[in-house]
């Protein structure tokens, strides 16, 4: 039981997508108890409707629903772009479904009737890792311009003073800059940046 | 003890009459079919006797004295006192001892019951073939050994007899058999009440008559043709239609033969190719019916996956009361978790937590009690709906999809006008089922299109059409639209979907099939309710 509560003040949400309005009701009554936010939507076209690509949070998703499947409502939004994590839940999976699920990047495939610590630990388990990126994304918002284009050379395993040639700086402004950047990301040498980098690029 | 005596009684005079009719017919018939005899042996090329004597032995091995005496008398009946007794008797206990063991080997290949597949057909004609060989080989010996000569060869002889007792056999030995086994005796009956059969079998006399009003030679050019009605017959009635049809044939052939054909040696020929007929008709016969019945055991199956089915969803319905139980459940226990001394709004929310979890299980109630009525009564509610409204439903729940995939669902059946009786949680499986279907095909061409369902009333049945603008099925499709796997392979597991659509629908007293064409076109028909019946279901 490690559900915390949001602490960030973000707009992590958890989105309830199932067409049984009491286990929408349950569900969502028990994380709002712990602390967390939630929106309800009583069909996957209900919840495209209303999805804003700004959303954060993850999506607990049914899938056998009326109209539109929750699969299909899943790899909808990977073709949208949509990065929210997906947990899958069903009650009754049998291994096409999953293997399809996973195919679109579920972080979790969860049978019905569930078992609430294990959903619960899903659920933290996905929110924590959209809450890392998007401190990430925003602590490369925080870069300058200038900072931003450095970043991209040492990525590229460049030294400083190359950095400097190419931009026709001096290698003591690149170094100022570069622990800077160390700074606002948190890393502490060239690899953990470029680590940095592949991580956030691996989510958006 | 009286009933007793009573039962016996009625059993005892059964068997007097049965054994009574057995000698008078056998007698009868050996009389009749004692036509164109051989000289000096007398050997005729028609012998159904023997096969009413095998059959009365099926029933009961231990009758063998009066097959005997059945004989016996036939042959003072039909030739006269025998010049020679001690032959003509020993040919008669022979004979018997022959037909009974063909009868010990019948019984024991099933009886009646060997006429249901190939198999026990093809035994059945085999121990035929060699039971009328012996009983040649036995006439003949017998006979040759006792000093009566034949102006023709022994071998000959024998080989006459073979065919007079293999086609008396053949044609009528499988109608007696079929006789005594219960579910081929109604089919039996029931194709004697056919006046399509009996056209038919008037059809052979006209055939029969136009082989042999014209020249000798036309007998063998021709006599094929009789195949075609035959063929026909018994594709169409089974084994049962294909044994009447070989007797009216026998028939029909022993006139046109008495009266056209001069030269004897011709009939044997004839009827060798009679006996090829009689055997073709049944085994076409008895492949129909191994067909029919492959069909039918499918069909029992499907039904069965379609029940399958409706209580798979039941339960599943389960999952959903007993996941909203357990999430409720935890959420009491983390309320009561927090607060050591429970304050007024917290008390107000486990009331309503409590209240909540009551609901939930008196859903999980219903849906068991559901269950339980289900596999009780293994059957459906059918219950009366107005068409309009069922069609309404399914396409509502349909619509979100159809909005999304660019899909215009359009139905054409008027309000209050066509009233069915369907189990409702069915009906929306076939709904379902169809609707998902064509809108895949719609999808499949990546373009906009429409889904509509007509109805149509037509002699007392509903008929809907639902017509996609997808690529439609070829006629090649059509073969393999409603078997095993066919149709989407979506891991919601709808590949069968079609099939137990129509396993549904065949329930409900209607049928479904599909439609070749450039547009996807399935059709269903169920019974309409009558106004009659529907006031007499509102006041039940």
């Amino acid at each position: 039981m490690t559900l915390s509560p949001d602490v960030q003040e973000a707009p992590h949400q958890v989105f309830i997508v199932d067409d049984d309005t009491s286990v929408r009701d349950s569900l969502s009554m028990l994380l709002s108890m712990r602390g967390l936010s939630t929106q309800t939507f009583a069909s996957a076209e209900d919840f495209l409707e209303a999805f804003q690509s700004h959303w954060r949070g993850c999506l607990v998703l049914d899938i056998r629903m009326p109209g539109m499947s929750g699969l299909e409502l899943q790899q909808h939004l990977q073709q949208r772009g949509c990065t929210l994590p997906v947990i899958i839940v069903t009650g009754h999976g049998d291994v096409a479904a999953a293997r399809q699920a996973f195919k679109a990047r579920a972080v979790d495939f969860i049978e019905k009737p569930w078992n609430v610590d294990q959903l619960a630990e899903s659920i933290d388990q996905a929110l924590s890792e959209q809450r890392e990126v998007s401190m990430r994304e925003d602590r490369l918002q925080q870069l300058t311009q200038r900072e931003r284009e450095i970043v991209q050379w040492i990525a590229k395993g460049l030294h400083s003073r190359e950095i400097g040639e190419q931009l026709g700086i001096s290698p003591r402004t690149v170094e100022t800059h570069r622990a800077h950047i160390m700074n606002k990301l948190h890393v502490k040498n060239a690899i953990e940046l470029v680590q940095y980098l592949n991580i956030q690029d691996g989510h958006s | 003890m009286s009933k007793l005596w009573a039962f016996d009684n009625t059993d005892r005079s059964r068997t007097f009459w049965l054994i009574v009719a057995f000698l008078a017919l056998y007698v009868l018939l050996a009389w009749a079919s004692f036509i164109r005899p051989t000289k000096l042996l007398g050997i005729t090329p028609w012998n159904p006797q023997p096969a009413l004597a095998v059959a009365l032995l099926l029933i009961n091995r231990r009758w063998l004295p009066w097959v005997w005496l059945a004989q016996a008398l036939a042959e003072s009946v039909v030739r006269g006192i025998p010049h020679q007794p001690m032959i003509s008797l020993f040919t008669v206990l022979c004979l018997g001892l022959s037909y009974a063991l063909m009868a010990w080997i019948l019984s024991r290949e099933g009886g009646g019951s060997s006429l249901t597949t190939l198999r026990g057909l093809t035994r059945l004609v085999f121990v035929v073939v060699i039971g009328a060989a012996l009983n040649g080989s036995i006439f003949v010996f017998v006979h040759a050994l006792g000093g009566v000569t034949s102006s023709y060869s022994y071998v000959g002889e024998i080989g006459r007899y073979w065919i007079g007792d293999m086609v008396g056999f053949l044609v009528v030995l499988p109608t007696l058999m079929a006789l005594g086994h219960e579910p081929l005796r109604g089919r039996l009956l029931d194709t004697l009440k056919q006046p399509h059969w009996w056209l038919m079998a008037g059809l052979i006399g006209l055939i029969v008559w136009a082989i042999f009003g014209s020249s000798s030679d036309s007998y063998f050019k021709y006599f094929y043709v009789l195949l075609l009605p035959v063929a026909w017959l018994s594709v169409r009635f089974g084994l049962p239609g294909a044994t009447l049809t070989a007797q009216a044939t026998q028939v029909w052939l022993l006139f046109a033969m008495q009266w056209a054909v001069r030269i004897d040696l011709t009939v044997f020929e004839l009827q060798m190719l009679m006996s090829a007929v009689a055997v073709t008709g049944m085994v076409l016969g008895v492949v129909v019916d191994e067909r029919e019945r492959m069909a039918a055991k499918l069909q029992e199956s499907l039904r069965l996956a379609a029940a399958g089915q409706t209580a798979a969803a039941l339960a599943h319905e389960l999952n959903q009361p007993l996941t909203a139980l357990s999430t409720y459940a935890h959420a009491t226990r983390s309320l009561t978790q927090q607060s050591v001394a429970p304050h007024e709004r917290t008390q107000d929310q486990l009331r309503d937590l409590t209240q909540r979890m009551v609901n939930e299980v008196q859903r999980a109630a219903d849906i068991i009690k559901r269950l339980r009525d289900f596999f009780r009564t293994g059957s459906i509610q059918l219950k009366t709906h107005d068409m309009h409204h069922l069609l309404q439903q399914a396409v509502d729940s349909a619509r979100r999809r159809a909005d999304v995939v660019s899909i215009r669902i359009e139905t054409d059946c008027p309000h209050n006008t066509f009233k069915v009786k369907v189990d409702s949680v069915q009906w929306a499986v076939v709904m379902r089922n169809l609707l998902a279907n064509a809108m895949d095909a719609v999808v499949s061409t990546g373009k906009p299109g429409v889904v509509t369902i007509h109805a149509q009333a037509e002699s007392g049945v509903l008929r809907l059409t639902f017509t996609d603008t997808g690529p439609g099925f070829t006629s090649a499709r059509l073969r393999t639209l409603f078997t095993q796997g066919a149709g989407s392979d979506k891991p919601e597991g709808m590949g069968i979907g079609l099939q137990i659509s129509r396993a549904i629908v065949e329930a409900h007293g209607g049928q479904l099939w599909a439609q070749s064409g450039k547009q996807g076109i399935i059709c269903l028909t169920l019974p309409l309710v009558t106004s009659s019946e529907e006031m007499h279901d509102s006041v039940a």
